[in-house]
This record gives C-alpha cells, structure tokens and sequence, in this order.
C-alpha cells in the first residue's frame, strides 16, 4: 500500500497490465512478416 | 553555498549544446526530403518509444499534470489509462497500415495520407491549412510556460526566455530535420525519466517518509487519496488524450520514420514503459507538494518549487531542464508537422510539383523556420493555463482528424467530400462546445460524434473513391467498394 490512494494504485496496476500487454504483443510476428531483432541503427544517410 | 539558479545555468546551457550538437550531426545524415521528413524510414525500436513518449510529453505534463494533482489528489491519474490505450490501439491497427503506406507509396506528411486516401487535394488543402492553425495555438503555449519556467528561475521578462527557447528549437530542428528531432527527443526522454525518478524519493524524504506522508495528506486534504474526479470526468480526459493520440499527426509521422511493423509494436511497449514511470512519478510529485506547500498560491508553480527549494541544487536544475526538454521535444515534433504542411502539402503538392528535391529541402527548412517563429506573436498575448490549452487542443485535434484517419482505413466508401465535411464539422462542434461551456461532457465526444455522422452521410450520397485510389489502403482490392 502506497501513501497515495486506491485511485493512483489502481490506475498503475493497469498501466502494468498493459505494459505487460504490449510486451507480449511485440513478440508476435505477423504472416508474412520478417523477424527483425537489430539494435537501432543510426537513421539517415550512408552510415544509417 | 551553491545557489540553484547557477547550477541551472550550467545544466541547461550543457544539454542546449549537447542537443544542438545532435542537431548538426544529423545535417549530414539529411540528403533529401525523405530524411528531412521521415529520418530515412530507418528508426529502430529505443530511438522510436522514447521519441513517442517524449513528443506526447510536453509542458502540460511537467507543469500543468503536476498542478492538477496538486490542487485534486490521486485521481487525475486515470486520464493517462486513455493514452496507454491508444498506444496498444494506435500501435496495433493504425500505424502499420500508416507505415505501410508510407513506405510502399511515398507518404511523408499528414495531409499526404488524406490526400492520397481521398484522391483529394481539396481534402489535402483543408487538413494541411487545420492542422497549421491548431498547432500555431498549441504552440504557444509551449512556449509560454518555457518562458515562464525561465522568467520564474532567472528573473529574466518572460517573452525573453520563451525566444530563447523558441530559437533552439527552431535551429536544430531546421539544420537536422526529423534525424535530429528523434535523436534529440530521446536524450530529452531520458533527461525526463532521470528527472523524476531522481527527484521523487528526495521529495518524499525530505516530506518525512512514506507514511508520515500519507497521515500528512489525510490531514490536509482528505478527499485527495478517493476519486475527485468522478467516471464522467476521467472518462471525457482519457477520451479526449487517447483519441487525440491514436491519430495525432505528430505521432503518426513517427510510425512513417520506422523500419517494420515488429519496431512499431516494440516501440509502443518503450513509449508506455515510459509514461507509466513518469505518470506516476508525476502525481506522486504534485500530492506531496500539497503535504509540504499546502496554500501555494499559483498551482502551476509547483514544480518550479519542487526544484528550486525542495530538492539539492544538481537534482533540482535536472527536474527543470527536464521540463524544459518536455518543451523542446513536443514543439520540435509539431514543427515537423506543420511547417511541412506548408512547404510539402501546400507549396509542393498543390502549387509547384515540379520542384527539385534541393528546392524542396530549402523550402521545408524556410517553412519551418516561419511556422516556428510566428507562435511568438500569440505567446505575447498569453493565452490560458498550459494545460487547459493542452486539454482542449487535444480535443480539438481529436474532433477534426480521428474520424478522416481510422474510418479511412477501414471502410472503402469513405468519400473525398465526407472526409472534408467530417473534419470542418468535427472542428467546428468542438469549438462549439467549449463556447457553450462543455455541457455534460468533454467536447471531444460530441466532435467526433458530429464528425462520424458527417463522414457517413455525406459519403452515402457522393462519388466514393475509385479503386485505383483505395490500392495502397487496402489489400483487397478486386472487390468493388460498398457505398450504398
């Protein structure tokens, strides 16, 4: 229990919740499309 | 004794450089319109979270969010579910088709996707020429609490440190274009996250803990720890942010700039990792105050106070260079917006198509440059409180395009005519609203209401889009479109 309420609890439960979500739903890959793990590349130009 | 404004000073003045840096770095990176407007198409996952995160955040979050939990407690935090949602919703069944667009048909702006949907320019002319116009407004009040937050710190006029602000972020926008702006938005993400999350256990120490807190705030203000804001009111601020954000056109340019679908659906996992940690860090941040400064006269000066006199002077100048990154790194994304709306929807689609790329380059850099500077003139006026300016352009922005963007993507006899129907109609009724002093419930519900009957109306008895049209929006497209 935090010094905050149920209302502030609750709300980052849910916010939890959905991270967790959007977690697992990044791991699907969709039909037809490619798996692509690379770190981020530089965007732009020839060294991108 | 180290003075806070000093140390502010050295802080700030290194992260302008450091951003300004990123800006010069990224000119060489932008050959062309593509880099200029969609970094290449080539952001990774880390780079596209945090710069979704960072563009969503803006002075409303560190001024105006903490203010609202300040003056009512706990439960305003429920307005943040709405755009948590709409990341999973926006990142699921609207920005791959968006990307898809983009990248297989050469859609670089907003107004290029309404444009092409509806085989429209007249529908391309009215989203370029609204879109400029809502975010000038918005603008402004970016820059009216930059101004603010440095005539409050330095004793400088206001008008002084919102030009300041406005002539960075212009400049590095204008040299770097999109690379230099999601490069930037994640430094300025990071300066974020850091900022609150060093900041908050200093400030619940220095309140005496935990639950001396929580004896404190039921002291002082009971109602703060239960619901405030009532169902109706927690539900018109979600709707209203998470409409707003499922379709923003400062967001969907940010879907255009990604490399697949996979880096999409990572990214919106990074961007809600960070909007948990800074939501909550955020009230937790606003309802201390309230047990340590409980008759602040100004609310939005609260976290001008948090970092000036709560906390030590190198935490306290990272807290307000934060706010001041939350500034830079939503206004540098709407002028990536609107100034383009101008030189590539407008100049270039609709009046000078033939155009060399150099000449294209120039006149993006010289839109965004203008549509950069002429905020300024509204600033002078001050309009309202940051974040009620946030809250209803947020609205307004959501009663305009939300219909015109996912109705178009999913249902074929959507028309040209009911597109630009929809989008005055939708902004029209939100203004409406707001004028009639938002009977019942936010304006954005009535707006998109309006602007859904519209679109469906108009588009049963006009011509619909030809076949031709519908290819890049839809996989199917043997089948004929069903209009009537």
């Amino acid at each position: 229990m935090t010094p905050f309420g149920a209302p502030f609890e609750t709300a980052v439960i849910f916010g939890i919740f959905l991270l967790v979500l959007s977690f697992a739903l990044s791991s699907r890959v969709e039909p037809g499309e490619k798996s692509t793990d690379e770190e981020d590349r530089p965007a732009g130009g020839e060294s991108g | 004794m180290i003075q806070f404004d000093t140390v502010f000073v050295f802080v700030l003045g290194g992260f302008f450089i450091i951003v300004l840096i990123e800006g010069i770095r990224s000119f060489r990176r932008t050959a062309g319109d593509t880099d200029f407007l969609v970094a290449g198409r080539r952001v990774g996952p880390w780079i596209g979270g945090a710069s979704l995160a960072a563009t969503q955040m803006s002075a409303g979050t560190f001024v105006g969010t903490i203010a609202v939990h300040y003056l009512t407690g706990a439960s305003f935090i429920w307005g943040w579910t709405g755009i948590w949602l709409a990341y999973i919703v926006g990142g699921l069944w609207v920005a791959p088709k968006m990307r898809r667009y983009s990248q297989e048909h050469g859609g670089l702006t907003f107004p290029d996707f309404i444009g092409d949907r509806y085989s429209s320019r007249g529908a391309r002319g009215v989203a370029a020429i609204l879109i400029v116009l809502a975010y000038i407004v918005f603008m402004s009040a970016q820059y009216q609490a930059g101004g603010v937050i440095l005539e409050t710190i330095f004793g400088i006029p206001f008008v002084w440190g919102a030009v300041i602000l406005m002539v960075l972020v212009v400049l590095y926008t204008v040299i770097g274009g999109m690379v230099a702006v999601m490069r930037t938005d994640f430094l300025q993400q990071i300066a974020m996250a850091l900022g609150a999350v060093i900041g908050l256990p200093l400030l619940i120490s220095y309140a005496g803990g935990a639950s001396n807190l929580r004896a404190v705030l039921t002291d002082v203000a009971p109602s703060f720890l239960s619901w405030h804001f009532g169902f109706r009111d927690l539900l018109g601020f979600a709707l209203a942010f998470g409409l707003t954000f499922v379709v923003a056109p400062y967001i969907l340019v940010r879907f255009y700039a990604m490399r697949d679908d996979k880096t999409i659906r990572k990214a919106v996992g990074i961007a809600i990792l960070f909007n948990v940690i800074i939501a909550s860090s955020v009230a937790m941040i606003g309802m201390s105050l309230k047990a340590l400064y409980p008759q602040l006269s100004v609310a939005d000066a609260a976290s001008t106070v948090f970092a000036s006199e709560v906390l030590p002077p190198v935490v306290g100048a990272l807290v307000m260079t934060a706010v001041i990154a939350a500034v830079m790194s939503t206004v540098d994304s709407v002028l990536l917006v609107a100034g383009p709306a101008i030189s590539h929807d407008i100049y270039y689609r609709l009046v000078d198509p033939e155009a060399d790329v150099r000449k294209r380059l120039r006149i993006n850099r010289l839109a965004t440059l203008v549509v950069g500077a002429v905020p300024i003139l509204l600033t002078l006026r001050q309009l309202d409180i940051v974040q009620f300016v946030v809250l209803a352009f947020a609205a307004l922005l959501a009663s305009t395009v939300f219909i015109p963007v996912v109705v178009g993507l999913y249902w074929r006899g959507a028309s040209a005519a009911g597109a630009i129907t929809s989008m005055v109609v939708g902004f029209v009724t939100c203004l409406i609203w707001y004028l009639i002093d938002e009977p019942f419930i936010n304006p954005v519900v009535p707006g998109v209401l309006a602007s859904g009957i519209a679109m469906y109306a108009v588009s049963r008895v006009t011509q619909p889009v030809g076949e031709a049209g519908l290819r890049p929006f839809f996989a199917d497209t043997g089948r004929p479109a069903r209009v009537g």
